[in-house]
């Protein structure tokens, strides 16, 4: 999952091309190398379509969000990062707190990155794991909208998987 | 919704049916999901004492009020239900000899799409006369397979070689390899990358067999085994392609006939200690 996608167009052309990209959230630019910002298949297709101009603009993600993508997609086109690197890499990435990896994770789907996404979406879950749904909420920030006629109703809804045994 | 299913994923059972439920309606939907259930691990779950359930199995009768009729081969079958034939992992605890076999029948038919599993020891299955063998056919994209116990080695190895064609991973604990065990890994798993012999018999003349028939091994457990030595120079030299090899442990004789290792550490899953 480390190796950076090919570009046909790379191969002819001897220097190194860059891309740049934009926050619209707060107008942060960054130039990237293109094979590394090619890792987002959102980004590829766009290139690919020739619908990517000097500028491309990136929605709904934060300049410091976006460095973020960045620093993980750079890693990962490293040709000369081990395994094991990659993994230090990873975790330094995803050693944030639960509001920035929900951004991170929401980035991560929108410019699909299917390592970023991994790797973010795992991190979450390891927050949630053997966690009271009382603490759940309250790290997520979620209303508890359930009555308490609808939250037995949820409890009941397994026991028809019990009946009829012993 | 795509980010939360990806993420309710790796939760594990436990929270899935526990508590991501509970903490607001859009997320029970969400649950609802197959995809969400596609790594069933049920290794944790025991029933081996009645007055004795572990946590997750005491937390489950409470939260659900399940008391009295608690069933763990229904339960298990309630839950694969729920991943939609969508299941890639799939780890069964230690149950009564009976409920084993239903719920590997089960599996067998509403898990296609397996990429691992694990069972707990088998030795209540040979005695139904249930062949693991002849299930194979039903998980072509098997890729790995974790055994407490094998009775019918090449026979096994035979039908995963016809009908998975990724498969890279084979962990059995206290395997008998024997001459013909030995061919029959190297004939039917020429491209096998792990393979996991912990506490086995094998003479050293079978583990060289393996070792110079399957050229691409990047693991391999042969810890605490019976019939070769720890550090034997010429296995090592054998064993110098392989990324990890640990033989730490394994001894030719068995110097404390009565000597009973400890399983629990090994990393496989708990079985019959008892038995």
């Amino acid at each position: 999952m480390a190796s950076a996608p090919e570009n046909e167009k790379n191969a002819s052309a001897p220097e190194k091309k860059t891309l740049t990209l934009k926050s619209m959230i707060n107008n942060e630019e960054f130039v990237v190398d293109e094979h590394v910002a090619l890792q987002s298949v959102t980004i590829k297709n766009m290139v690919d379509s020739d619908c990517a101009g000097d500028v491309i603009p990136v929605p709904t993600i934060s300049g410091e969000i976006l460095a973020l993508v960045i620093e993980y997609c750079k890693n990962h086109a490293n040709p000369s990062a081990s395994e094991d690197d990659l993994k230090k890499a990873d975790a330094g990435i995803v050693a944030k707190d639960i509001y920035t990896l929900i951004d991170l994770v929401l980035a991560a789907n929108f410019l699909d990155i299917k390592g970023l996404l991994e790797v973010t979406s795992q991190k979450i879950a390891d927050s949630i794991k053997d966690l009271p749904h009382q603490d759940v909420r309250e790290i997520f920030g979620v209303e508890n909208d359930y009555t308490p006629e609808e939250e037995a109703a949820v409890r009941a809804e397994h026991d028809w998987a019990f009946e009829g045994f012993p | 919704m795509d980010c939360l299913v990806n993420i309710f994923g790796r939760v594990g059972l436990e929270s899935l049916l526990l508590d991501v439920p509970f903490v607001c309606k859009s997320w029970y939907k969400v649950t609802l999901n197959p995809q969400c259930w596609r790594r069933l691990d049920f290794s944790k779950l025991t029933l081996d004492d009645y007055w004795d359930f572990n946590d997750f199995t005491s937390r489950l009768m409470d939260k659900y009020h399940l008391e009295g009729k608690f069933h763990i081969t229904a339960f298990i079958k309630s839950v694969i239900k729920r991943s939609g034939r969508s299941a890639t992992y799939l780890a069964l605890p230690s149950l009564p000899n009976d409920c084993t076999e239903e719920a590997l029948l089960y599996v067998a038919d509403e898990c296609p799409a397996l990429k691992a599993l694990v069972l707990p020891s088998l030795n209540f299955l040979h005695l139904h006369e249930f062949k693991i063998q002849n299930h194979m056919s039903k998980w072509t994209n098997l890729e790995f397979l974790k055994l407490q116990t094998c009775f019918h080695m090449q026979e096994l190895l035979f039908q995963i070689s016809i009908h998975c064609k990724n498969f890279i991973a084979l962990a059995i604990a206290r395997a008998n390899i024997g001459k013909d065990e030995a061919s029959a890994i190297v004939n039917f798993l020429p491209n096998i990358k792990v393979l996991g012999l912990r506490y086995a018999s094998m003479e050293k003349e079978n583990l060289v067999t393996i070792l110079q028939g399957c050229k691409q091994l990047e693991l391999f457990d042969a810890r605490d085994c019976i019939g070769f030595d720890e550090g034997d120079e010429e296995i090592l030299k054998l064993a110098s392609h392989i990324r990890s090899f640990k033989h730490e442990g394994s001894m030719l004789f068995d110097d404390d006939y009565y000597y009973c290792p400890n399983y629990r550490d090994d990393g496989f899953h708990d079985g019959n200690c008892s038995d």
